[in-house]
């Protein structure tokens, strides 16, 4: 597992890579660390890395541009910094989890817990960012119907928008998607204030019809779940 | 408030001075003096009314020359209101000298203090007295005036008034309640401009204004004393030296005032001149009126020059001057030459209080800057980036090296101390501010690992400078240092200006460099190529940086901020009040 620290001051640095370390021990591991946004750009077009811890406010420099971009890569972003009140901007935009400094081991552990259990950690997000050719595309959490996996990626369909392909997988995305966006299906995540309603058809066959007409697939060990859900809200 | 109760009184007392010139209206006796004239000598025919003097001299408001002592006015006096009983009526004349009244031929009193020879006593100078139930008031009256002059004493005509006794005695004339609502005026505005300096230090000009207003109050007072008190013109003649004395430092201190008021370059050799002017008219009689409006022109020649350079209060000043001269020409009166000099405190009054408050304005806007400033200076150690990142290193070398966590600990403690001393100083000595600097590098090196170090060239420890202002630039330095700079080091440097001081902070980055000394240093700044230059520089450590110099500085200094690619320049220069 790849790890990319990126922090500008390097005794802040060492302690994040000290309590990384400290705290995973079943993994093979490895860490990184880039003092600045352009050159952990670059690291990370040449690296593939599985976790990012962001520093927000390098140098003087805005880490919420460079968050953006970040958010829709394939790989989830815990952010590290001393700035709490961007916090939930952060949030907002689909981070795993956010760590103030000074940095506490048990908070430490708590993030990375929730990393390796894919605990769903954010129920604030509202945007996803997709990347389009060579810009990047806002998507409203919103809006988004549903979301089909398609091998590695992931696509998502919003109302009277064409389909947009994301980078995360179906299980990542998830970890950052708001309670209602629940797993019907091992290849489907639906946004329940979508769904219409549930069809039971002869063999454990189930379907759920969306608001907007679409059909899709409901997982039979999931129907009773999404059955209760549904009745929640 | 206060204040407000003075202008309340002000203006009570202004309302009182125009009812009081209404009062005039009032008079009920109607009359008018068709002529007067004078006669030296003494003879008690000249009291008939019959007697002839066509060829007496014609009374002129100038002095008069005399051969004796002793001299008859004669004054004829034409009146409608024939009807009213004479016991009703008087008469209430100034006149210095000691003097038989005479009305119509019949003798009617005098002045004098003791008894009735006229040549053996002090007169009363300012006297109220009834006409007898008997005498007899037709259409034409002759006044006649007997009078014993000391000698060497100027002739004036005698002030008279003929009015209802009820009208005359009680209360002085109405000339007499204009003066003295004039010097209650002038008391209260002397009172005013004295608490208002007691309020405000800053403000000397209110309290040279203040001892103007009492010095014209006193002048008033002398030329009132005569009709509020039964004074002898013996006594008046001491009165009236000291007031000569008086009215010359008057006529002084307005120079005084408007030279210290508008920063006046020439001011010893101005107030001296004017000095001397004025001393040596008084030492020709003749001429004394014209000398004193001479005396004037130093004050003259400093008002224009306040209008010429447009100074604060200039225009103020010359109005006053210009109704001031206007007055004393039209009127050849040096009575009301005296009181003229009120004029002045209503004009000046007005650009004083202009001044006033806008200095108290700047001076609320300086407090709340400095206040600003202050909090700004603790915001900088207190911020979430600095105070949460040290922490976070703090926490780190605990864990790892308690010994150092305990030194870093150390240092930060010291930081936050020398902060919460300095921020609310305006200077502090060079030397703290670099101790402060010092500091700063001890933490950034437990936070970042490197060695920073810092060198001083030529500094002057006497000197003083606003606090953060170094630490600032040096942060800055620490902040926008390349990511791959295996070291930082700053140099500060003090070079002397011709009209100022001038400080250079230099921040350079080692990457590959290997450098020594501070000579080294210099030659290698030199020698990189500068990339940009900048002055109106506006990054947040600027602002703080341009807003302390200006607290301190007003807008006598410059920063210029050059880059280079091997480091950073920021240059301050302190330039000399002009």
């Amino acid at each position: 597992m790849n790890i990319l620290i990126v922090e500008d001051e390097s005794r802040s640095a060492k302690r994040l890579k000290r309590l990384v370390g400290n705290e995973i021990t079943n993994y093979d591991y490895k860490i990184f660390w880039e003092k600045s946004l352009p050159s952990a750009l670059n690291f990370i077009e040449k690296t593939e890395i599985d976790l990012l811890f962001l520093d927000l406010s390098l140098k003087g420099e805005d880490g919420f541009d460079l968050l953006r971009q970040i958010v829709s890569k394939p790989f989830h972003t815990i952010i590290v910094s001393a700035h709490v009140e961007r916090a939930i901007e952060a949030f907002e935009f689909g981070v795993l989890d956010f760590i103030p400094k000074p940095i506490i081991a048990s908070r430490l552990e708590q993030a990375l817990k929730r990393f390796y259990e894919e605990q769903r950690t954010n129920n604030l997000t509202k945007y996803l960012t997709v990347k389009n050719k060579n810009n990047l595309e806002i998507v409203l959490v919103n809006d988004i119907k549903f979301l089909h996996s398609n091998g590695h990626y992931t696509e998502i369909y919003s109302e009277n928008k064409s389909v947009r392909l994301h980078d995360k997988s179906l299980e990542k995305l998830l970890m950052i998607l708001p309670p209602r966006f629940e797993r019907t299906h091992k290849s489907y995540i639906v946004n329940m204030n979508f769904i219409k309603k549930i069809h039971s058809l002869s063999g454990s066959i189930y379907k759920l019809e969306l608001t907007t007409n679409e059909i899709l697939p409901l997982g039979r060990s999931r129907a009773k779940y999404i059955k209760n859900r549904l009745l929640e809200l | 408030m206060k204040i407000n109760l003075d202008k309340n009184l002000l203006t009570a007392a202004i309302i009182l001075l125009f009812i009081s010139i209404s009062n005039k209206a009032q008079n009920k006796f109607d009359y008018y003096e068709e002529y007067e004239k004078y006669q030296s000598g003494d003879s008690l025919q000249w009291k008939e009314m019959e007697y002839n003097d066509s060829d007496w001299n014609y009374y002129i408001n100038t002095k008069m020359d005399f051969i004796s002592s002793t001299l008859w006015f004669r004054c004829k006096i034409i009146t409608n209101s024939i009807n009213i009983p004479s016991g009703k009526l008087g008469l209430s004349i100034s006149l210095t000298g000691t003097y038989q009244l005479f009305w119509n031929g019949v003798y009617i009193g005098n002045n004098c203090s003791n008894g009735n020879d006229i040549f053996k006593n002090n007169g009363i100078l300012v006297q109220t007295l009834r006409f007898p139930d008997s005498l007899k008031i037709l259409r034409q009256n002759m006044l006649a005036i007997r009078v014993s002059i000391p000698d060497g004493q100027k002739v004036e005509f005698p002030t008279l008034e003929i009015n209802h006794i009820d009208l005359l005695s009680e209360v002085p004339t109405t000339d007499t309640i204009f003066l003295l609502i004039l010097f209650i005026i002038h008391i209260m505005l002397s009172v005013y401009y004295l608490k208002s300096f007691r309020k405000n230090k800053f403000q000397w000009q209110h309290f040279f204004f203040a001892l103007l207003l009492v010095l014209i109050a006193l002048n008033i007072a002398f030329e009132m004393i005569a009709y509020l008190i039964p004074i002898t013109y013996k006594s008046i003649i001491l009165v009236d030296r000291f007031d000569t004395y008086l009215v010359f430092l008057l006529l002084w201190s307005f120079p005084l005032f408007f030279a210290l008021e508008f920063n006046f370059p020439a001011k010893y050799s101005a107030l001296t001149i004017s000095a001397v002017f004025i001393f040596a008219a008084y030492f020709d009689i003749d001429t004394r009126l014209y000398f004193q409006v001479a005396g004037l022109i130093p004050g003259i020649i400093i008002i224009l020059w306040a209008l010429y350079k447009r100074k604060e209060g200039g225009i103020n000043a010359i109005f006053g001057m210009f109704v001031f001269i206007s007055i004393l020409l039209s009127r050849n009166d040096i009575t009301l030459m005296k009181i003229s000099f009120m004029i002045f405190p209503f004009f000046i009054s007005i650009s004083l209080s202009k001044q006033y408050f806008r200095q108290k304005r700047q001076f609320q806007i300086t407090k709340t800057q400095s206040a600003r400033l202050e909090s700004e200076m603790l915001r900088k150690i207190i911020q979430p980036h600095y105070l949460m990142n040290s922490l976070n290193a703090a926490v780190e070398w605990l864990e790892e090296e308690p010994q150092k966590g305990v030194e870093f600990i150390q240092a930060l403690s010291e930081e936050f101390r020398e902060f919460s001393r300095t921020s609310n100083l305006k200077l502090i000595p060079i030397q703290d501010e670099i101790n402060m600097c010092l500091g700063h590098l001890k933490i950034m090196k437990y936070r970042q690992d490197k060695n920073y170090q810092l060198f001083e060239e030529n500094l002057n420890y006497d000197r003083t400078i606003p606090p953060a202002i170094f630490h600032t630039i040096i942060e800055n330095g620490i902040t926008h240092e390349p990511p791959d700079a295996e070291n930082a080091y700053f140099i500060i440097k003090e070079e002397n200006l011709k009209n100022g001081i001038r400080y250079r902070v230099i921040s350079l980055y080692a990457s590959n460099l290997e450098i020594n000394s501070v000579k080294g240093l210099k030659s290698s700044l030199l020698s990189g190529e500068k990339m940009q230059s900048e002055n109106t520089l506006d990054g947040t450590g600027f602002t703080y940086i341009k807003a302390r110099l200006t607290e301190s500085y007003g807008s006598n200094w410059n920063i210029i901020s050059n880059s280079y690619d091997i480091g950073w320049e920021t240059i301050i220069e302190i330039y000399n009040k002009n």
